[in-house]
């Protein structure tokens, strides 16, 4: 599944490049332009698992330096695998 | 030829570029909505058609994509006016709402303390049984997300057939006091202006609302024309910072009431400075006071000079004092509406309505506007927002309201019973001229023994969530003592979709369909009637309100009531097909061999003249993405109005005129400018109950969550409700981030969650609780002190205490 998603980055964290790295150092995670301006960090996650957007969206929450995490966009895959021409 | 697997790759890669895009928007702060996704270069194989959205009462436009039957995408529709595309984080989900796993699928009625599956035909003789017994002790609770046929249809059964006026709408709850306002200084309801304004002004003032989390979209239209390097100046009054505050150059931060002192205050500078719109003011405008000895929508008439003396007190620091508000602030608001070069919007949704002085303060922020002369020009503009999708086009435009009749008639004038006998083609002296009971008093008698004065025996409660919303729910529904005392006797019907905290209370629930499972009109906040034909079927044996109204009264129509039958013995809803042949509608499988919206809406339309509130024909609605009234045909096309009372926008303004408010409650085509005096809140904190509670709703959800918390990506953006407090008064009572306390009003009590800094920021002794979450009633909590003429109630201001758990 793909989504993407807003984490706010505390006071005390804004412009800790720490922060950052460690997010973009998610396998499925993939961090958007941030200028240090603003404290929010856009992110898209592509996940082979349907619950990936909730399994990632607590770690995001429970990473020191985040405030809270916006879910704005989620696209949901079909999961049911393709039958292989043995089953067929 | 490219492979499916490529196919795929190029599609996945679209999506994923798609929504960096719209994180990156977010995050930016240049939108607060999503980006375009072009439906169709998303998949053609489906089949997709328009919609309003079923969620606020932006009344943005989407495309529904439909496949084997099911909702599979949604999309912005590119050639909507109102989003031009663009859509919140809600409407892109709006296609999940339909597919919870508990949707309703068969009525049921109360056996012991749970419910057994009947069927239709004994579920309409159930409520025909009830009816039949007591027809003046019935009632229908309604609401601002009922589509226009159905509101109409329900208005039409019970005024029209049962000669009783207990029908009120959910929407007493959210605009009432919006309506108010506007008949009190405009004599008509609704807004002037429209949305093109967030396009042109170059003030933007929110008067207690939060449209970055509750009407992004339109938010949004602003944001991005600053964006774009568009001077604009945004100001937020309000009682607590929220994301809208962030986008703002100001931030007003006040105390509970200083919105009416603030209005004084502005009013006071204009007129001390010399700065009013004489011209606008003396060709124009009228000077009312309240009328002390006659309450009413009229009031007193005073000079001008009265005017300015009652205003008197109301000097910047004075405003100070009341408000919270550093006089540098009013007269910084005083300096913009001074100026005649600046065009000012006024925005206001569920702060200034849910207010027990609601109706003053509509009235006051139209005066000032209109004392001001910064009206009736694109981007001046004094507008109400509302929350549902169609507040406006069914509850006010078609009067489901215990005083009204379509078309801004009233029940108790004998010329508006007149008319609408004869439109409904009904036996002179049907509509029964005494109002009926407004929402609180309908609840509080309905949960009030009969032996007791409790005159409302049953209510049917359709497309809306009551034992969420009703303020001081405890008194209603789990009063002290033994809950059930008395009440035996009473019957509680609701129509939903989902289980809610109402059905739990109800003795017979009826599935119903929902949104693009049934054809539908909606009217939005900006005048726009917006149409759709149903596109999927609803689930199991869910059937359309409508339907279920003009079934019920069918069956009464059998057993002989002489309600259900017109002038001339036919049914009520005789709908006929193209040949004229009468079609049996009360049939469940012969519901849809016509277009009973069609029929309805056609009826109806003639209704709309009186007040030039004109609609098209129906087939309009079908081609475009709606229209704004009054919609008015010249030289063979259908025009809608994007600004009232204004020469050259509104077709109803006389030549010459410039400005003709042709409803004026004097009959001299000039508007009201009315003074009403600052008073505190009906409850404010003591050294008992400290805390000021206001509550509210948050981005992810829609009103009480009976459809957002079913779609998945939502709920889990926003599981649960939460008390806001200011971090200072956490460290207080030795409350962190995430502790649970106990929230207690003198009515009840919850045991909640502390969110400190987090999305929302209220001052020392304010706290915040959203009321969308069902496993967390806050209106347990709440006031149901109301607004003197619009009976609407105060949510936003409950004194309350807190303890950490």
């Amino acid at each position: 599944m793909i989504a993407s998603l807003v984490a706010t980055l505390t006071h005390e964290a804004n412009g800790s490049k720490s922060v950052i790295e460690e997010l973009a150092s998610h396998p499925e995670i993939e961090t958007g332009e941030f200028d240090g301006t603003s404290r929010r960090i856009p992110l898209t996650i592509d996940s082979a698992s349907p619950n990936g957007l909730e399994t990632i969206t607590r770690w995001l929450q429970d990473r020191p330096g985040i405030a809270f995490v916006d879910v704005i966009f989620v696209h949901f895959e079909a999961t049911t695998p393709k039958k292989t021409s043995s089953e067929s | 030829m490219k492979t499916s697997s490529e196919i795929d790759t190029k599609r996945r890669e679209f999506i994923k570029a798609s929504a960096m895009a719209a994180a990156a928007a977010v995050a930016q702060g240049s939108g607060f909505s999503l980006p375009i996704v072009q439906a169709d270069e998303i998949d053609n194989e489906l089949n997709w058609a328009k919609a309003p959205c079923r969620f606020c009462g932006t009344g943005c436009h989407v495309q529904v994509g439909v496949q084997n039957g099911k909702v599979v995408a949604v999309a912005g529709d590119q050639n909507a006016e109102v989003n031009k595309g663009l859509l919140c984080v809600k409407g892109y989900h709006v296609g999940s709402a339909l597919y919870g796993k508990d949707r309703l699928t068969k009525p049921l009625l109360r056996n012991g303390s749970g419910y057994k599956e009947i069927s239709w035909d004994a579920a309409l003789d159930v409520i025909a049984d009830r009816i039949s017994d007591a027809p003046e002790r019935f009632a229908i609770y309604g609401s601002g997300q009922w589509t226009i046929p159905e509101g109409y249809a329900a208005q039409k059964f019970i005024k029209g057939g049962l000669s009783n006026n207990h029908i009120d709408p959910n929407a007493r709850l959210c605009m009432a006091s919006a309506v108010t306002g506007f008949l009190a200084t405009y004599g008509v309801d609704e807004p002037a202006g429209c949305y093109d304004d967030l396009d042109t002004c170059d003030v933007l003032i929110m008067w207690g609302n939060n449209p970055a989390e509750m009407h992004p979209v339109l938010f949004s239209r602003v944001i991005d024309r600053r964006s774009k390097g568009e001077k604009i100046t945004l100001i937020d009054i309000s009682t607590r910072r929220t994301r809208t505050t962030e986008a703002c150059q100001h931030y007003l931060e006040m105390k509970g009431h200083g919105d009416l002192a603030i209005a004084n205050g502005i009013a006071h500078l204009l007129i001390k400075n010399g700065k009013y719109n004489r011209k606008f003011v003396e060709s124009f405008c009228n000077f009312k006071t309240p009328d002390d000895q006659n309450p009413n929508l009229h009031g007193k008439s005073i000079s001008f000079d009265e005017y300015c003396q009652l205003l008197e007190p109301y000097t910047p620091e004075k405003v100070e004092e009341l408000s919270g508000v550093p006089a540098k602030d009013i007269r910084m608001l005083g300096d913009l509406f001074a100026d005649p070069k600046l065009k000012i919007t006024s925005l206001w949704c569920m702060g200034a309505n849910q207010h027990t002085r609601g109706t003053a303060l509509n009235t006051q922020i139209h005066g000032i506007h209109l004392l001001s002369g910064h009206f009736g020009k694109p981007g001046d503009s004094p507008t109400s927002l509302t929350g549902q999708p169609s507040a406006c086009g069914t509850v006010r435009e078609v009067g489901t309201l215990a005083h009204a009749l379509p078309g801004g008639r009233l029940v108790a004038k004998p010329e508006h019973r007149q008319q609408v006998e004869q439109f409904w083609n009904l036996p002179e002296g049907r509509i029964n001229p005494k109002p009926g009971n407004h929402t609180v008093k309908m609840w509080e008698s309905f949960c009030t023994p009969s032996d007791q004065g409790g005159d409302i025996g049953t209510i049917w409660v359709q497309v809306t969530n009551p034992g969420q919303t009703l303020p001081n729910l405890n008194k209603l529904f789990n009063p002290k003592g033994d809950a059930k005392a008395g009440l035996e006797d009473k019957f509680l019907i609701v129509s939903e979709v989902y289980p809610t905290a109402t059905t739990q209370l109800a003795d017979l629930i009826l599935p119903s369909a929902m949104w693009v499972e049934k054809n539908g009109i909606f009217g939005n906040s900006e005048r726009r009637t917006q149409q759709w034909f149903k596109m999927v079927e609803p689930p199991g044996e869910a059937r359309d309100d409508c339907w279920q109204t003009i079934a019920v009264a069918h069956r009464l129509f059998e057993r002989g009531l002489e309600g259900m039958k017109d002038r001339d013995g036919r049914f009520l809803f005789d709908v006929k097909d193209e040949a004229g042949k009468s079609v049996p509608v009360w049939q469940w499988e012969n519901y849809y061999d016509v277009n009973v919206d069609e029929h309805l809406f056609e009826e109806y339309r003639q209704f709309t003249r009186m007040k030039h509130k004109d609609l098209a024909p129906y087939s309009e609605y079908v081609k475009e993405r709606g229209l704004r009234w009054p919609v008015v045909e010249r030289d063979g096309q259908w025009q809608e109005t994007h600004l009232r009372f204004s020469e050259g926008y509104d077709p109803y303004v006389e030549d010459g005129k410039e400005i003709q408010f042709y409803h004026s409650t004097t009959k001299d085509d000039r508007a009201q400018l009315w003074f009403h005096p600052w008073i505190e809140p009906a409850e404010v904190p003591d050294e008992q109950y400290p805390f000021m509670l206001t509550t509210g709703r948050v981005l992810e959800h829609w009103h009480t969550g009976s459809m957002t918390r079913r779609i998945p990506e939502l709920h889990r953006a926003m599981p649960k409700a939460y008390i806001e407090i200011h971090a200072d008064d956490a460290a207080s009572l030795d409350i962190r981030n995430g502790d649970y306390v106990i929230v207690e009003s003198r009515r009840g009590s919850l045991k909640i969650q502390a969110w400190i800094s987090g999305r929302g920021e209220p001052p020392r002794g304010t706290v915040f609780v959203p009321f969308f979450d069902e496993t967390l009633l806050i209106n347990e909590l709440t006031l149901d002190a109301l607004d003197p003429f619009s009976k609407q109630p105060d949510y936003k201001k409950s004194a309350v205490r807190i303890r950490k758990v």
